[in-house]
């Protein structure tokens, strides 16, 4: 019983001492996050690739295009 | 037109990346209004230099394509861009070259020759990769296109180099050695002049080259 407890201790004492992990951000909050970066505050993207196509076509330029992830 | 693809499976087009054939992430490139990708940033050019060299070069693409089917040097150019670009297989390369008259720009025509022998030894080492001993065999054929030609680009597969490196280390042959590791130096100065790994990779492989001439010796 006490060799039980001792261990239970030790367990507990190692679980606190660990830092906690940060949580993973959801697919939700990853996307959010991205949309919200400074790079794409700063000039006038679009992340609609439809709407790129259709935009290049109507003014005749090409599309500069950053493939980039949500995931982190 | 500036486009953020943002890969994720709550936005559209998930998987355009993977679509338009761009490994690396995060990949940059320009596209025509058709979607088709022109031309891709590399890793090591992703500066404002980097990025204006490049749309310039996108551009030029787009001009060359439009009078590739009248205008033969706009051909050949169109041909080598795509070549440089890795937009070809060795068969569709082989035909459109062929379908293209001789040209008079000695220079363009040998630097499309070349990236067709990238093609050439690229098939060569994915054959290898899966019929059993054939590796062996690359070591003594490429070493006869590096001394005689056809030669590849600088832009060749370092397998290029290292198939010929391979098989001079299994046969304790340091003169072979040094020669393939020329090779690959000069190319190496060409393609990646300022990386990080290149000084450790010849390092290496002068540490191999040390190493066969002691047992030579």
């Amino acid at each position: 019983m006490l060799r039980t407890l001792a261990a239970v201790s030790a367990l507990a004492a190692l679980s606190a001492a660990q830092s906690p992990t940060p949580a993973r951000p959801s697919p939700e909050q990853a996307l959010r996050e991205k949309l919200a970066s400074p790079f794409l505050r700063h000039a006038d993207w679009t992340t609609d690739y439809d709407d790129a196509l259709a935009a290049a076509a109507r003014e005749d330029r090409l599309i500069f295009a950053y493939f980039t992830t949500a995931y982190h | 037109m500036l486009l953020c693809q943002i890969e994720s499976e709550l936005a559209g087009h998930p998987r355009l990346r993977e679509q338009k054939g761009l490994v690396g992430l995060p990949s940059v490139a320009f596209l025509d209004a058709a979607g088709t990708v022109l031309v891709q940033v590399p890793f090591d050019h992703r500066t404002v230099d980097g990025f204006r060299a490049s749309g310039a070069r996108a551009h030029r693409y787009v001009r060359l394509r439009e009078r590739a089917d009248t205008d033969p040097a706009a051909a050949a150019g169109f041909l080598l861009m795509q070549l440089e670009e890795r937009q070809l297989s060795l068969d569709a390369a082989r035909a459109r070259r062929a379908s293209i008259a001789e040209l008079d720009a000695a220079d363009l025509a040998a630097r499309i020759a070349a990236r067709i022998v990238d093609l050439e030894v690229a098939a060569a080492l994915d054959a290898a990769r899966t019929a059993g001993d054939a590796r062996a065999t690359l070591g003594p054929r490429f070493l006869a296109m590096h001394r005689d030609g056809p030669h590849p680009s600088p832009y060749v597969s370092r397998g290029f180099w290292f198939a010929m490196l391979e098989w001079a280390e299994a046969r304790r042959d340091p003169a072979v050695f040094e020669e393939a590791l020329a090779g690959m130096r000069a190319s190496l100065a060409t393609t990646d002049p300022d990386a990080t790994w290149v000084p450790r990779l010849l390092a290496d492989q002068e540490a191999k080259l040390r190493a066969l001439r002691d047992r030579d010796g």
